[in-house]
């Protein structure tokens, strides 16, 4: 079983990811703490055959990292419900199709959000920064029984 | 003039025609009826009134009264037609020469025209007979839009009738003396048909005032695609993995019916759909509906216990799924596999499955509220699923 950060992996040199020129072809200004998260690790590095859940929360239904950073600024450039609230999704939740945000501007730059179509006032916040959310998923070994690693996740 | 038996015995000429010419039982009885069509037809919209929403209608003629199953295509129609006084001409109108065959086109012809006739009782045993034969034409239609259309005619036909109930003039009127601010509620309302959005009107007629809050609340905080905030009826297209793909909104909802996979199970092919008046709009909806999809694959647990392969999934060769996901996946033309996820109808007593692609925003599809908002807000009823 392995957790948060146990999960991910290291970008090589040879993966350099140049943020900065996709920022300027884009318009958009990634927020300091994920800007460090993309360009340190490599994702998505979650095709594991274990099943992996965000804890505490089992609603979120963690999906993976999303794995391509130009196609998903393509999608948050073309929708209003992204652009509009400053929401750049960055990993896809198996129960909610607006996946899981962050915030590029303001005040909540940098939080994790859940795009949460039930949830009132709609993007229901999950961790102060990526790194705080990155040590709430977990490697669960038997998926039909997540419950019993929450405790584990709070360690 | 001619006189009501003279009249009666013209029609009972026509019908007896009809009954020969589609083979149907030799022992038809007709009825004659003493009242004027005008009476006829008001004492059938009363009962329908009452009935329509329930499993069964009870439609008075003369002496009798004739159960019909709602939910059965062509006995609504036979019961709709005859109140709204023949509509031959409408249904042939829906189903053009390529979604239906000539043979029953014919037969449904010949049923519009029976049920044209309200001066006439008829034969319970036949006319029940040439409705089956046609239900099962139509449920064999390949077409699934086709099928969709018929659906959508007789559900129209339905509301029709019911139009002379509750119009959306009532409803704004009933927002406008509430304290506070309805205006997504109102929106939403006025961009109702009086006629096709009948059902609904008179739902929403029906709902206390908190729930017409919940409506607002609804409706204020709907996800919609760019450039169609406060747009209720639309159909916009994307390109999704190179593909251009309409989607057709109504009431402020995608109709994703029509992008549901045909799935080819032990049973026969077909497409799935998990109901339950128990959803949640959470995880427990998407365990149930992927356990119910397994067991419509016939793969079942043992000893409580799903048997998985190496990777962690079950499945066969063209579907798998890893327990514990939400997702699950299906083998595509190109041997790759795809992802489907769980789509919320907005019944909310209603899901199916979409292509991820098509479905999830955050994967380049389309934006949208629904079901699992309805589940939440208890506005569960609401709208209606009108199959596939």
């Amino acid at each position: 079983m392995r957790n948060g950060f146990e999960l991910l992996e290291t970008r090589l040199i040879s993966d350099k990811i140049d943020l900065g020129r996709l920022e300027r072809e884009n318009n958009i200004i990634f927020p300091p703490v994920y800007r460090i998260f993309v360009e340190t690790f490599k994702t998505p590095l979650l095709d594991s055959n274990k099943f992996i859940a965000y804890f505490p929360d089992e609603e979120v239904g963690f999906g993976n990292f999303s794995n391509n950073i130009k196609r998903v600024i393509e999608i948050y450039k073309s929708e209003e419900s992204y652009y509009s609230f400053s929401m750049f999704p960055i990993i896809s939740s198996g129960i909610h199709a607006g996946g899981i945000c962050v915030c590029l501007k303001g005040e909540n730059k940098d939080k994790i959000y859940l795009d949460n179509e039930i949830y009132e006032g709609r993007f229901q916040f999950l961790a102060n920064n990526i790194f705080e959310f990155v040590r709430g998923i977990i490697e669960v070994e038997d998926g039909e029984n997540p419950s019993i690693y929450k405790s584990i996740s709070k360690l | 003039m001619q006189s009501v038996n003279s009249l009666f015995k013209t029609y009972l000429i026509v019908v007896l025609s009809v009954f020969a010419s589609t083979n149907l039982s030799a022992n038809a009885t007709f009825f004659s009826i003493e009242k004027s069509s005008s009476e006829i037809v008001f004492s059938k919209l009363d009962d329908a009134f009452s009935q329509l929403d329930k499993t069964s209608i009870i439609v008075g003629v003369g002496e009798i009264k004739i159960v019909f199953t709602a939910g059965n295509y062509i006995k609504s129609a036979i019961i709709v037609s005859d109140l709204i006084g023949g509509s031959a001409g409408l249904l042939v109108n829906v189903l053009n020469e390529s979604a239906i065959s000539p043979s029953t086109r014919y037969k449904i012809q010949m049923l519009s025209i029976v049920a044209s006739l309200p001066q006439l009782a008829r034969s319970i045993k036949g006319v029940d007979n040439l409705i089956t034969a046609i239900d099962n034409d139509i449920n064999a239609l390949a077409n699934i839009n086709s099928k969709v259309r018929v659906k959508d005619y007789f559900s129209k036909i339905k509301l029709k009738v019911l139009a002379e109930a509750v119009g959306k003039s009532k409803i704004i009127a009933k927002l406008n003396n509430l304290v506070g601010d309805f205006t997504h509620a109102k929106n939403f309302v006025n961009s109702l048909d009086d006629v096709a959005d009948a059902s609904l009107l008179a739902k929403l007629d029906n709902l206390p005032n908190a729930k017409l809050q919940k409506v607002d609340d609804y409706y204020k905080s709907l996800d919609h695609p760019s450039g169609f905030g406060g747009q209720m009826d639309y159909t916009t297209t994307k390109v999704i993995e190179g593909q251009s793909v309409s989607m057709t909104y109504k009431n402020g909802m995608p109709d994703m019916r029509s992008y549901s996979p045909e799935l080819s199970f032990p049973s026969g092919t077909k497409k799935f759909k998990y109901e339950s008046t128990n959803l949640t709009g959470g995880s427990a909806d998407f365990r149930n509906a992927n356990t119910a999809l397994a067991n419509e694959f016939g793969i079942f647990k043992t000893n409580n216990k799903w048997v998985k392969n190496a990777d962690g999934f079950i499945g066969n060769g063209s579907y798998k799924w890893k327990p514990g996901t939400q997702q699950f996946q299906l083998k595509n033309t190109n041997g790759g596999w795809d992802d489907y996820t769980w789509h919320h109808f907005e019944d909310g007593q209603t899901i199916f499955p979409v292509k991820t692609s098509i479905h999830s925003k955050n994967a380049g599809g389309f934006p949208h509220s629904g079901g699992k908002s309805i589940i939440i807000k208890e506005l569960q009823g609401l709208f209606e699923f009108l199959g596939f």
